[in-house]
């Protein structure tokens, strides 16, 4: 489970985030959508621990993790899986996977469990392993970046934007995987421009708009499409 | 050809101290994105450890190869927390000044300590001339080479096969992912910084024993290693490798067939040309980034 | 750039001014400036001749001084560099008030200065320069710059006949570093030596501070010169001699001036025997005002004085003298006064060498060989 209350942060003296507020419960997706220049990625880093928060407090299963650095989130259970474009491009893909492991790097015999955990997931990577990461199609990085946050034994992902700059047949396929990966009890929270994929798979949507949630909804046969769409664009109120 | 041989040992010698030097360079910049001009300071003061360690403390030249490599790794160590760290968290940018004035400042220090002198590191092998073939080294010219290979395949074993190795590399592709998967950066600063500086002062102890130290020792090769890291593409382990022997052995031939006059200017003639044709470098890998 | 010109002109008329004014108000003390290499690569030369120039002034101190007060010295360090060096001189003419200057070791850098310290008509004398293109520079009858020792053209001619007679060597090759010293005397050594019969089979420059000999030398080796002339400083040399041993060069080494030290004899350790330089100084010189100074010196920092100690003692000694004569610190009565010195004696050179300066500032005597033999310099007589 993890537990927002009224985060704030930015950079230096601009403020970037005004009191966001939320939970996404055990086993839960939530989604936070929102266009360019609205704090999204922001919302991100502070939760990945790369942006301190300036107010509030962040607790993942009931504890503390704001402040403690990005390094120290893996070991804390949470992992940010970012965008297919962020891949460690020199090195090999099998390296790209080992290095999700690193905070529990003395435990040999289950590293060697995961990476063929993660080889059986996603065999297009076990086909490629000696490649260079940065030879990989887009959909390929993707599922790397998913297989490496799995090295972590993570109990909560936080996805930035899985389906940015990929084909449709391929955001279908990044979607079950995401569904799968929910299956096995992974919480996880949904950062996203693409509205479609969100409603697909959120139980709770959120759209941010400068720096706060101008909406926040159960996704539910409640929820108006056109309501979100509008809020979306900027022009609703609530 | 016996001309060519002999060149192209001559040009090993050299280039070995280069890749040394350039390895160290090319991590701390890969690394750290630090452009650190005091890394030829870092050779000097590897050679006056070296001369410290033979010449007054007299615990010959292994004990002292130690104590060149313990005492710069706490140099690099400390410069790195002292220096680079409070600096870089006000403005990144101001970390190729304070570089700049560090290397002034630790080469006055050392003109101060030991005076401008030319100074012999004592290397304890036998004297005089080996014969190989058509090629004349000395031992020492051939404990260089030796060392230098000992040193670069350790690093590589390390880079490749180790959890540090991993950490550092990860972090040279990108420091977003790397702390996301758990690793520290000032932890690997550190370790970056330990590790350029007792390469480059395990370059100057080396060279000191055949080509003696001077307080201004530094200031040419660390011109010669920015070549070989720019050549070699920024951030590249094996290319750094390469393009330091070959620097080196070029470096030799131009000297025996052109003259020696050319000998230094014949790297940046070089360098202008690869970027001209190909602007990452000779072992760059230009990835998709977009 | 005009405006500029026009500017830096008035700051320097209004500093000859002030310190003429200064002058006039304090009366009379004697202020000389020093500019060296003491950091960078020439600066063991640099140190050691500035030994010497502060044995100098102290000496005339301990005499009581010149005009009733000490002589006091501004010492610069030039870095061996000709932009470091301008600026140094500028500083001790414009803000020190210095009216005669000993400086400085490298050539290049003593070209630079020279024209600085002519244009404020500031004396100034050699500490270790040799090429001649700096005193040639002078106008007949008019030099501002002075050397009391034979200039690059001189040492080069003595050295070619030296090695071809003396050392009996018919072919030579010569390294020589890429600057204004190394350049001049390597030049006049291979037209002399080939005017009287020498064969120069190789020119070979190599840039200051340059340590790495080993493909230079596989090339000698390869043209089998009977001897090898370096036109150079100390550390170039020292590596040479080593290195040419390490790859069994097996000829006769001859040194320009500035190898004459001990410290080349320790870098360069047994390869050096048998090494020839051309020497205008050793402690057991049969100059009687030379010997003076080595036993004074010896004294004093209880230590072997050298050529770049005698270099430095000549160059302030006749500095103060010039002042002393002239009875006032004015630079350009002092200049006056130094063409006029035949009778100072100088302890550089043989026996009753004195400052006999011609019309473009050089001293002329004859310049000597050493030869090293079991870790020590020989003198070989002057012939």
């Amino acid at each position: 489970m993890l537990e927002c209350k009224s985060i704030d942060a930015g950079y230096g003296k601009v403020q970037i985030l005004y009191g966001l507020d939320f939970t996404v419960p055990k086993g839960g997706l939530s989604a936070i959508l929102g266009g360019n220049g609205t704090g999204k990625s922001t919302a991100l880093k502070t939760l990945a621990g790369l942006v301190k928060p300036t107010r509030g407090e962040i607790l993942l299963d009931g504890k503390r993790i704001d402040g403690k650095g990005a390094h120290a989130m893996a070991a804390a259970g949470l992992c940010l899986v970012p965008q297919g474009k962020e891949v460690l491009g020199g090195l090999s893909v099998h390296e790209n996977i080992t290095v999700g492991a690193y905070h529990r790097r003395k435990d040999k015999p289950g590293i060697a469990e995961d990476v063929e955990m993660v080889y059986a997931e996603f065999p297009r990577l076990k086909a490629r392993y000696k490649a260079p990461a940065g030879l990989l199609s887009g959909g390929e990085r993707q599922m790397l970046s998913l297989g490496r946050a799995l090295m972590a034994r993570p109990s909560m992902l936080l996805l930035d934007e899985p389906s940015a700059a990929l084909a449709p047949k391929v955001v279908g396929e990044i979607s079950d995987i995401i569904r799968k990966l929910r299956a096995r009890g992974l919480t996880m929270l949904l950062v996203e421009q693409n509205v479609s994929m969100a409603l697909e798979l959120a139980d709770e949507v959120h759209i941010l708009r400068e720096g706060r949630f101008a909406y926040s909804r159960k996704n539910g046969p409640d929820l108006k499409v056109e309501e979100l769409r509008e809020f979306y664009l900027g022009k609703g109120q609530s | 050809m016996i001309l060519f041989q002999q060149f192209l040992a001559n040009g090993v010698v050299v280039g070995s101290s280069y890749v040394l030097v350039a390895l160290g360079l090319t991590l701390i910049f890969g690394i750290l994105k630090i452009v650190n001009f005091a890394h030829g300071e870092f050779y000097m003061l590897g050679g006056y450890v070296a001369v410290v360690g033979t010449q007054v403390l007299g615990i010959g030249p292994l004990p002292s190869i130690v104590l060149v490599i313990v005492v710069m790794v706490m140099l690099g160590w400390f410069i790195e927390r002292a220096i680079f760290v409070p600096i870089a968290k006000k403005d990144p940018t101001n970390v190729i000044i304070a570089s700049f004035g560090l290397s002034i400042l630790l080469q006055n220090i050392v003109l101060k300590i030991a005076g401008p002198e030319p100074m012999l590191a004592r290397s304890g092998l036998p004297r005089g001339a080996i014969q190989i073939g058509n090629i004349f080294l000395t031992s020492e010219r051939l404990a260089i080479v030796a060392l230098a290979a000992v040193t670069v395949t350790a690093l590589l074993v390390v880079l490749k096969y180790t959890w540090i190795g991993l950490s550092l590399r990860a972090m040279s592709e990108n420091a977003t992912v790397a702390r996301i998967c758990g690793i520290n950066v000032r932890r690997v600063g550190v370790v970056t910084f330990a590790i350029g500086a007792a390469l480059a002062g395990l370059a100057g102890a080396l060279m000191a024993t055949v080509f003696t130290v001077q307080p201004n020792a530094g200031s040419l090769i660390v011109m010669k290693a920015f070549v070989i890291v720019v050549l070699a593409g920024m951030g590249s382990i094996e290319g750094a490798i390469i393009a330091g022997l070959a620097l080196g052995i070029v470096e030799s031939l131009v000297t025996g067939y052109l003259g020696n006059g050319l000998r230094d200017i014949v790297g940046f003639i070089f360098v202008m040309g690869v970027l001209t044709i190909r602007p990452q470098g000779l072992f760059g890998i230009q990835t998709d980034r977009s | 750039m005009a405006i500029w010109v026009k500017a830096a002109a008035a700051a320097g008329l209004s500093v000859m001014i002030s310190s003429v004014a200064i002058s006039a108000a304090f009366a009379e003390q004697l202020k000389l400036g020093v500019s060296l290499p003491l950091s960078g690569p020439a600066s063991l030369a640099g140190t050691s001749i500035r030994e010497g120039i502060e044995f100098a002034v102290k000496q005339a101190n301990q005499k009581g001084g010149v005009f009733d007060q000490d002589v006091k010295v501004f010492i610069e360090d030039d870095e061996g560099n000709p932009t470091k060096g301008v600026t140094a001189v500028r500083k001790l003419i414009e803000q020190d008030h210095v009216v005669g200057i000993s400086g400085t070791y490298v050539s290049a850098v003593a070209a630079a200065e020279s024209k600085v310290a002519k244009e404020y008509k500031v004396p100034m004398i050699s500490a270790g320069s040799t090429s001649s293109a700096v005193t040639d520079a002078n106008t007949a009858g008019d030099p501002w710059f002075f050397r009391a020792f034979p200039g690059s053209r001189a040492q080069a001619k003595q050295t070619a006949s030296d090695t071809l007679k003396k050392l009996n060597a018919k072919t030579v090759a010569v390294l020589y570093e890429n600057s204004i010293y190394g350049k001049s005397l390597a030049d006049e050594f291979k037209s002399n030596y080939e005017g009287i019969g020498g064969k120069v089979v190789a020119m070979e420059a190599y840039n200051p501070g340059d340590k790495d000999f080993y493909s230079s030398l596989t090339n000698v080796r390869a043209q089998s010169p009977s001897a090898v002339y370096i036109a150079g400083l100390m550390d170039s040399g020292a590596q040479i001699i080593k290195q040419a041993g390490e790859l069994g060069v097996q000829t006769q080494i001859v040194g320009s001036g500035s190898m004459m030290s001990d410290k080349l004899i320790e870098l360069a350790g047994p390869a050096s025997e048998g090494f020839a330089v051309s020497s205008m100084f050793e402690p057991s010189t049969p100059n009687k005002h030379g010997a003076e100074f080595a036993k004074e010196f010896r004294a004093a920092y209880k230590k072997e004085p050298d050529v770049y100690s005698a270099i430095g003692f000549d160059s302030m000694g006749l500095l103060i003298e010039a002042a002393r004569r002239a009875g006032k610190p004015d630079g350009a009565a002092m200049q006056k006064q130094l063409l006029n010195m035949p009778d100072f004696p100088l302890s550089q050179g043989p026996d009753r060498t004195t400052a006999k300066f011609d019309d473009k500032g050089s001293v002329e005597f004859k310049v000597g060989l050493a030869i090293v033999k079991n870790g020590k310099r020989e003198w070989l007589p002057f012939d």
